[in-house]
């Protein structure tokens, strides 16, 4: 239990718990890729941590600001906390999921495209053709068919590059939330 | 100290820091560097993924702990964590021989 004892003697320096440890927990929330349990569990001991390093800190002299930064700096980068956390599992999901958005805007994008390159060849092509000149002879697909394609792409693409946008907002929230 | 190296034998640093006694991660992190005399001076936040790995596995135990203002996670080492130690401190001590025996120590 001497270790405990060690640690324990600097905790009453709740003090130090300033700004840049709270940002930094923030931070690693947002960052973790692992259950809300695991979550929970993984910024409650980083919390207890970082108090207890400010409290040496400042009982080794330093500012409250200092404290704070060398506790942080000693503790890691959130980025290599957060990957040290991650299980082959959560790699593989948070893999799969970035690969299910790409996926889902590249279609939305794609969508649009087919839309915004059909409208403008068909501005072309009503611009360009002579006035009172003969009809094309029977195009295939009739005119007709083609706007609806284009509507029909217009509105898809819209509509998906609208809930990715959702979707996409809806996880950060979940994120910050954890 | 290369972090490589150090990362591969952290499992056998733990457990035989945890050997002395519960402690949280604090403290843990804190005696590891205090009895390596600075040597093993690692991610003090990279850790924690290696203690609950071991909890997983079996060879710790750990629980809440309530401290002013926050909660506090105390590992123990288990029963086939003392056993696992055992069996690996003497492997390291076999290795440790058979390198100082080869590579020695400079005159």
């Amino acid at each position: 239990m001497a270790a405990v004892r060690r640690g324990d003697a600097g905790s009453g320096g709740v003090a130090g718990m300033t700004g840049p440890v709270e940002e930094y927990l923030r931070l690693l929330r947002a960052s973790l890729r692992t259950r809300p349990q695991e979550t929970s569990r993984i910024l409650a001991e980083a919390e207890d941590h970082l108090h207890e390093a400010v409290a040496a800190g400042l009982a080794a002299g330093l500012t409250e600001t200092e404290a704070a930064e060398a506790a942080i700096s000693s503790f890691g980068s959130v980025r290599a906390v957060a990957r040290a956390h991650q299980t082959p599992r959560s790699r593989v999901l948070a893999a799969l999921g970035h690969l299910a958005m790409a996926i889902w805007f590249l279609a939305g994008t794609a969508l649009m495209s087919v839309f915004a390159v059909g409208l403008v060849m068909t501005v072309v092509i009503v611009t360009t053709s002579p006035p009172g000149g003969p009809p094309p002879p029977d195009p295939d697909p009739s005119p007709g068919q083609v706007a609806w394609l284009l509507a029909a792409c217009g509105l898809l693409g819209l509509a998906t590059l609208v809930s990715y946008s959702r979707a996409r907002r809806v996880l950060q929230r979940g994120r910050g939330r954890r | 100290m290369e972090r490589e190296r150090l990362k591969g034998n952290l499992d056998l640093l733990l457990l035989s820091v945890l050997a002395a006694g519960p402690a949280h991660g604090y403290a843990i992190i804190t005696a590891l560097r205090e009895r390596s005399e600075g040597a093993f001076d690692l991610g003090e936040g990279t850790v924690y993924p290696a203690l609950h790995r071991l909890e997983a596995a079996g060879l710790l135990a750990s629980d809440w702990a309530q401290v002013p203002g926050r909660k506090r996670r105390v590992y123990a080492l288990t029963r086939k964590g003392a056993a696992a130690l055992a069996g690996e401190r003497a492997q390291w001590r076999r290795f440790a021989a058979g390198m100082q025996a080869v590579v020695g120590w400079p005159a």
